[in-house]
């Protein structure tokens, strides 16, 4: 397990993190924080996600010889 | 070749680890979703082609927004300001979108938001909502850790003043956002 100060709870290994410990967290912070986390949530959309499905496409296509190209 | 691939995999999963948070950050910087989702777009190729020059177990998070912070710069150089601040675009864009917090004074605060100043804007998203310590924001914005704090402070100043807000008193936690906060965590 581990113990860091600002883990409490590993529900908060989320995407974007909690702001960090010396942060002043009052109703703004809050209010900001949850509009993140709304937006985090909405999840990737498709065309982020074929656009990385190309890359790998085309990365597997070059490096499947011997050295990857730099 | 197995270094390499394994580099690749754990670069790939990382990447997509960030995406949602590099997203949001897209979105509070062109104001759009639509713009916002090209310019993660660009980043994500940008990044892609440079993989090779991150470290595994550096900050990759830190490494994707400084990328996707520099695009949005300099196309909006090229461009001229047209890109950002398209009043109420943000707004009007963000409530088509169903949060399902009932919070009533969530389009209020983001009206507020879109009214700050970019690099205040900015700094505050950074680190009240992004997560990253001051000073990683202001590696990532190029500037001193001071410079940060101090449009964080106006940031709050200006929101506060715009939301008719005196303290934090007025505006604190209240149980049902930790509750909300705790739901959106856990999903």
């Amino acid at each position: 397990m581990m113990n860091k100060p600002n883990a409490e709870s590993p529900k908060k290994r989320l995407n974007g993190g909690l702001p960090p410990a010396d942060v002043v967290q009052d109703g703004i912070a809050l209010r900001l924080r949850e509009l993140y986390s709304n937006i985090e949530n909405e999840g990737i959309p498709d065309n982020l996600l074929n656009l990385l499905e190309k890359l790998d496409e085309a990365e597997r296509a070059q490096t499947g010889g011997q050295t990857p190209e730099v | 070749m197995a270094d390499t691939e394994s580099h690749q995999l754990q670069f790939k999963r990382e990447l997509l680890k960030t995406l949602p948070s590099l997203r949001a950050f897209a979105i509070s910087l062109t104001g759009t979703y639509d713009k916002a989702d090209d310019l993660v777009q660009e980043a994500v190729v940008r990044a892609w082609s440079r993989q090779d020059s991150f470290e595994l177990g550096t900050n990759m998070k830190a490494w994707l927004f400084t990328i996707l912070r520099n695009e949005f710069y300099s196309q909006m150089r090229k461009r001229g300001r047209e890109i950002s601040d398209a009043e109420g675009v943000y707004t009007e864009q963000m409530s088509v979108h169903p949060n399902q917090l009932g919070s009533i004074d969530m389009k209020d605060f983001m009206t507020a938001l879109n009214k700050l100043a970019e690099d205040q804007r900015e700094a505050i998203v950074l680190v009240c909502a992004s997560g990253f310590s001051y000073e990683e924001a202001a590696n990532i914005c190029g500037c001193a850790v001071g410079t940060i704090k101090s449009r964080i402070n106006r940031a709050r100043g200006r929101l506060q003043e715009l939301l008719g807000i005196d303290g934090e008193s007025d505006y604190g936690p209240e149980p049902h956002i930790a509750a909300v906060l705790r739901h959106t965590v856990s999903v």
